[in-house]
């Protein structure tokens, strides 16, 4: 009896645990059939997030590295292979997405270009009117066109100094700045300087240093020649120069300032300049030396006032389309068409 | 006298031995059933799955004009390129009519054709199939989605449910179920933005 009650309870439990196991099989059967999709699907991603990644290098003016394997969230993603035209607006990449044994590969051609940009025909184009100008010191405005440093004249296409809305405001600016006022005309009429109202959300959005509260600022450098970068002032409607610019300032890409700007002391700014508000002010103070290469854009209601004064040679605004179009190309306001994508 | 005791008490405790394994065994049965249903069913929503993510991606790519040729809630064709360089293929999924060959009586058939062969027309227990489509904006459009309006689809949101083809039933309670599988996914083909 002893015995066989022995045997009896070692097959069950053989038959027990056959029967585990085909159900732990089954279990891992589905299980894998998940795993392998989940897979599939982070290799994916990888090699898509491969194709964010170089472009994220692009906007911040480096060049990705091909067959550099960058580890992330369990796999591995790299660029395979990268052509460029040579003006870089034609991208052509492989990239490629591993996660445990899946591999997902990606090729795609990009058309790079850049965003729509607020043109600026002349050193100084405002869009208010009527408007206040004043002019006086050392203080110029050349809208014969320099190089990206502001020192060499290029010899071609020369803009106007300034130009204004209305014929009553050219004559006035014509008057005031006198000899002060260089460019092709030093002083002319162009209603067609565009709105920047369009593009400040793009600026705010896309901003690399940004400034809320109204102060005074020295002694800062906003990016580089070679990595432009946006600048935003929000100033509010404050009338007494709620942004101020103080010596020791030197920035290159794209500086808006919402509200009224004082640029004094030394102060170097490379690009577009916009100034827009309700009741915009902009002033070049009497100390220092403070100068826009590139273009300014000032729009307000009307009244909105331009005082330029400054005691050094180097108070000036100066048109140079070299460092606008270095400005028209900062990274952020880049965009990207696909031609084709293959996955 | 104790030898009868004996051998009836082994009786009733073989018995009740008995009964127990042969408890055990049918939820087991049940069990296996239920696994091997899933299994199938997953296995099936995901091939489908994996399928219709390969080709869909696919979408617009070296094709000029139409991508999405026809575009309704239930039935979608478009044209693309499966491999790379290759010329464009056209591809139609669609739910096809009730399959009676399952004792499912909620599926079926799933029907895909290439190009404009013989549409191949699947038993996968498919229970629901269902394509919404999202404009240049995000929008869902309304369905059908035709003329000019295909060339604004940018998303495509593809939905259906797989279940088993018997159903499994539950020994204790009798109630019946089918193994399912619901997959869903908005897909936006990077090619069907293409500005040419």
């Amino acid at each position: 009896m002893g015995r066989t009650a022995l045997f009896l309870v070692l097959g069950l439990g053989m038959a027990m645990g056959y029967i585990g196991m085909q159900m732990y099989r089954a279990d891992q059967d589905a299980m894998e059939t998940q795993y392998a999709y989940m897979k599939f699907m982070f290799a994916r991603n990888l090699a898509r997030t491969a194709v964010h990644a170089a472009l994220r290098s692009y906007d911040r003016n480096e060049n990705p590295q091909v067959h550099v394997q960058t580890s992330f969230n369990g796999g591995t993603f790299e660029l395979d292979s990268l052509q460029s035209s040579a003006d870089l607006d034609t991208l052509r990449m492989v990239t490629r997405g591993t996660y445990a044994e899946s591999t997902y590969v990606i090729k795609l051609k990009l058309y790079r270009t850049t965003r729509p940009f607020p043109g600026v025909n002349a050193a100084i184009g405002i869009r208010a009117e009527p408007v206040s100008f004043s002019l006086s010191g050392k203080a110029s405005v050349d809208g014969r066109a320099y190089d990206t440093t502001g020192t060499t004249l290029l010899g071609t296409g020369d803009k106007a100094g300034v130009t204004t809305m209305e014929p009553a405001d050219s004559a006035n600016v014509a008057t005031v700045g006198g000899t002060n006022i260089k460019g092709l005309p030093p002083v002319k009429v162009d209603t067609s300087v565009i709105d920047p109202k369009a593009f400040l959300d793009i600026y705010k959005n896309n901003a690399d240093f940004f400034y809320n509260t109204p102060g005074t600022y020295s002694s800062v450098t906003w990016g580089s020649s070679s990595n432009p970068v946006i600048v935003y002032c929000n100033a509010g409607d404050d009338t007494s120069f709620s942004i101020k610019f103080t010596g020791g300032v030197n920035g290159w890409g794209i500086l808006v300032v919402r509200g009224n700007v004082q640029f004094n002391g030394n102060l170097n700014f490379y690009g577009l300049v916009i100034v827009d508000g309700f009741n915009t002010t902009v002033s070049f103070g009497a100390a220092g030396t403070p100068g826009v290469v590139g273009g300014m854009i000032v729009a307000g209601n009307a009244g909105a006032s331009v005082t330029l004064k400054g005691t050094g040679a180097n108070a000036k605004v100066v048109y140079s389309p070299g460092a606008l179009g270095k400005a028209r190309n900062i990274g952020r306001l880049r965009y990207y068409t696909i031609l084709d994508w293959f996955e | 006298m104790s030898s009868m005791i004996d051998m009836v008490g082994a009786a009733i405790l073989f018995g009740v031995l008995i009964l127990s394994v042969a408890r055990v065994q049918g939820n087991l049965n049940t069990t296996l059933a239920q696994n091997t249903f899933n299994i199938t069913t997953q296995t099936t929503a995901m091939s489908l799955a994996r399928t219709i993510e390969y080709e869909i991606s696919k979408a617009g790519y070296n094709v000029t004009g139409v991508r999405v040729t026809y575009a309704d809630s239930t039935k979608i064709t478009f044209r693309g390129g499966m491999a790379y360089g290759a010329a464009p293929d056209s591809i139609t999924y669609e739910i096809g009519g009730s399959d009676s060959t399952t004792m499912n009586p909620n599926d079926s058939r799933f029907i895909r054709t290439v190009h404009s062969s013989t549409p191949i027309s699947q038993r996968l227990g498919m229970t629901e199939f269902k394509i919404t489509y999202y404009d240049t904006a995000g929008v869902k459009m309304a369905t059908p989605v035709t003329g000019a309006n295909r060339l604004a689809i940018r998303g495509i949101n593809i939905r259906f449910r797989v279940e088993s083809a018997e159903p499994v039933t539950d020994a204790s309670t009798g109630l019946s179920n089918y193994n399912a599988v619901t997959w869903e996914k908005l897909t936006f083909p990077r090619n069907l933005g293409r500005p040419f």
